[in-house]
């Protein structure tokens, strides 16, 4: 097939185009700047224009556009999303009704959310990662030492919101700012189920969102609540988790965190900067004893990117609990889960001291990672829905 | 032996009543009407009348009404209560204190609250039933619990934010069922100026002051109490609704506790099983350790999932009959009034013994 595929500066882009390659297509890449999507009228008419001749078969790309989907319908031409982000405003945008469209979510929480909303080509379909092989991993002893630790973190504390803090902060919005923090304590309390988008629409929300987020309101379906919830609640409640969980690791045990942020609150804790997604996080994954995930709060049931490229760099994953990961992993074999700060406490002391164990679920996510979730055997899968209209996934 | 019982118009009251009497215990009604439950005069003149001129070995009732004591306190006379309902709020009257008070709490989290108030006084004991029938109407019925209100009154406005953050607070336990999230999430600002905002109203001066954490969870649990009345009645479309004690049951019954009552089945609940009533009750903390849910009862774990279950066992009703069935057989074995009765007589004698 001819296949153009929209490229932006999303993780895993070089993976998604070798990948779309070695399946035998015929790929063209455009960059894509995803800042002028629904919103720069000439940028749409010129997307429009480029897939008149009739030359693609299909266009692919990761999460989802408005003007691709725009695009795609006025010329009838399908058109395959993959999301991989969380929140994802987008796909609440009108046009995802549209018959070209085939969606994937790598969330089947938001999966259901959308049939709820009557959108009816919506698919469940976890990321993927490339398997490292054993000789990417060879360093000298000083490298080695580098990327090793007890226990890593590579993330961000998720210091955002303030925008909206300083709205309610002038105007003097104490309910709402009560009603907040009631809420963000309460999701901090409670692990597997994600409320945020259920709570209801007290005074004044609507008009922070319409003032401070006024993109997302035109030509969307999404409520207000459902954007407080995903675009500020959910990163208030991570960034206090995160920070909680971190302190509570880190004045325990020798930890390491990878991130821009901030961490001067957290004294015990070792932060090494950022690190490159393709060349050398893997060997921090590789390396480390023990990686550490949390989730992000919108992401309702999914397995986060992270996971899948700790797995895939044959390290060893403990993790908040995420009800996808049923799906294609076994706990305690694969993957290891806790469910609360006391849980992930005795977790990482146990697999502290228990090497072999620890070595071999780390391998067991590898073999599986390498085996079912390669992006070569997810795009085939996908491919094969929207195309052939094969639902067995 | 002889015992007063002084009613307040409550179904187990009965019950008791018969189950003593096949004990060959000797139960004198008092059925004077309370009006006030701690300092009334007339009510404690009568009791006192009744006292002297039947002298019993105990009075009872079925929630620890202060007078009472008051009574038993000049007499010299055991009082046993026992508190069957949500209300507690007597329990922190200064009279609990006395020696003659033996106080049995039908709901453990209330039983954790109260129990320091008077130490060895005061015991767990889950609720019993003696249902000797009851009649039963084609249809569903909606059970919910009914008691007088407990009135909380303002001293002054307080802030956005306080009731910010009890709005948020109601809405996130109103998701969530069998658990508390409530005691949790109360902050020590928030305690502060709750405290400074609501009081409870009608209590007297010889009151101890209570927890401002319990007032926040009473007042918090009341107001989505309320809430959820309303929207479970509009949700279930029930042919009947009663409101606290039972007097009919239903082919399907349903029953929604108080958020008060957060650990196990209330009375009402278990009266509608004994009758052999078919029961859907929302998820409660504690209820799989009394009974096997969806083979002697049915649990919801919200109004959706309710729905759906109000349709499910409509259209099948020999599963529904065998359910009821066996949690009759339940009920019967595992919450017999006279088993209740008999432990409380022997915690009494042990009691009483090592005094």
């Amino acid at each position: 097939m001819r296949i153009l595929l929209f490229d932006w500066s999303s993780y895993g882009r070089e993976y998604l185009f070798s990948a779309l390659v070695e399946l035998g297509h015929d790929v063209e890449r455009i960059i894509f700047d995803a800042e002028k999507d629904d919103k720069d009228e000439e940028y749409q008419k010129k997307a429009i224009k480029l897939l008149s001749y009739g030359y693609y078969d299909l266009v692919f790309g990761s999460n989802y556009f408005p003007l691709v989907a725009t695009a795609c319908h006025e010329n009838g031409i399908p058109y395959v999303s993959w999301l991989y982000d969380s929140p994802l405003t987008r796909i609440w945008h009108e046009s995802v009704y549209y018959p070209e469209n085939t969606i994937f979510s790598f969330d089947q929480g938001l999966c259901n959310a959308l049939k709820k909303h009557g959108v009816e080509r919506i698919f469940y379909m976890p990321l993927a990662a490339n398997a490292k092989e054993e000789d990417e991993f060879e360093l000298d002893e000083e490298e080695k030492e580098k990327y090793s630790s007890d226990i890593s973190f590579v993330g961000s504390l998720y210091k955002d919101g303030q925008e909206v803090d300083e709205a309610i902060e002038k105007n003097n919005l104490d309910f709402l700012k009560g009603y907040n923090d009631a809420i963000i304590n309460a999701q901090c309390e409670i692990a597997g189920y994600n409320f945020l988008e259920e709570m209801s629409e007290v005074e004044n929300m609507k008009t922070i969102v319409e003032a401070l987020l006024p993109e997302m309101v035109e030509g969307y379906f999404s409520s207000p609540t459902m954007i407080y919830a995903n675009y500020y609640l959910a990163k208030k409640v991570t960034h206090k988790e995160r920070c909680k969980v971190l302190k509570a690791v880190s004045e325990k045990f020798n930890m390491d965190i990878y991130t821009k942020d901030d961490t001067s609150m957290l004294s015990k804790i070792v932060n090494k900067g950022t690190v490159g997604y393709y060349d050398k996080m893997p060997l921090v994954f590789h390396y480390s004893k023990i990686n550490l995930n949390i989730t992000l709060r919108s992401i309702q049931t999914g397995i986060p990117l992270r996971c899948w490229d700790i797995m895939a760099a044959g390290g060893f994953l403990l993790t908040n609990y995420q009800e996808d990961f049923l799906k294609h992993f076994e706990p305690g074999v694969d993957f290891v889960y806790y469910l609360n700060e006391e849980d992930l406490l005795e977790k990482v002391e146990y697999y502290l001291t228990h090497e072999e164990e620890r070595k071999r679920i780390a391998r067991n996510g590898y073999e599986k990672v390498k085996k079912y979730h390669s992006y070569k055997t997810t795009i085939e899968k996908m491919l094969k829905i929207a195309v052939e209209g094969d639902c067995r996934v | 032996m002889k015992i007063i019982l002084c009613r307040t118009n409550k179904r187990i009251e009965n019950q008791i009543k018969k189950v003593l009497e096949q004990e060959a215990i000797e139960v004198f009604e008092f059925e004077e009407t309370l009006k006030e439950a701690n300092y009334e005069i007339g009510y404690m003149q009568k009791l006192l009348e009744v006292c002297s001129k039947e002298s019993p070995q105990m009075v009872w009732s079925m929630e620890f009404i202060p007078i009472v004591s008051r009574v038993c306190q000049m007499l010299n006379i055991l009082y046993i209560s026992w508190v069957t309902e949500k209300i507690y709020d007597t329990l922190y009257s200064e009279t609990v204190e006395a020696p003659i008070n033996y106080i049995f709490i039908a709901e453990k989290s209330i039983y954790e609250k109260t129990k320091e108030l008077n130490p060895g006084h005061i015991f767990y004991m889950p609720p019993g039933v003696f249902n000797d029938g009851i009649e039963e109407k084609k249809g569903v019925l909606l059970t919910l619990s009914k008691e007088k209100q407990q009135k909380y009154l303002m001293r002054q406005d307080g802030s956005g934010y306080l009731w910010g953050y009890i709005k948020g607070i109601t809405e996130t336990q109103k998701k969530i069922y069998g658990v508390s999230i409530i005691e949790k999430l109360i902050t020590k600002e928030i305690e502060e100026e709750f405290k400074e905002t609501v009081y409870r109203g009608g209590i007297g001066s010889d009151y101890k002051e209570e927890p401002i954490k319990y007032l926040i969870d009473d007042f918090i649990s009341d107001t989505l109490t309320e809430i959820e009345k309303e929207e479970i009645k509009e949700k279930t479309k029930a042919d009947f609704i009663q409101e606290g004690d039972i007097e009919k049951i239903g082919e399907i019954n349903i029953y929604s506790t108080s958020r008060k009552w957060k650990k196990g089945l209330p009375f009402e609940a278990i009266d509608i099983m004994a009758a052999g009533g078919f029961l859907i009750i929302n998820y409660q903390d504690e209820i799989e350790e009394y009974f096997v849910i969806d083979e002697e009862l049915v649990v919801f774990e919200d109004f959706e999932d309710l729905e759906k279950k109000i349709i499910y066992y409509k259209e099948h009703e020999e599963e529904r009959k065998q359910i009821a069935k066996k949690g009759q057989e339940a009920v019967k074995e595992r919450f017999a009034l006279l088993e209740r009765l008999e432990d409380m007589f022997y915690i009494l004698e042990n009691a009483l013994g090592e005094e």
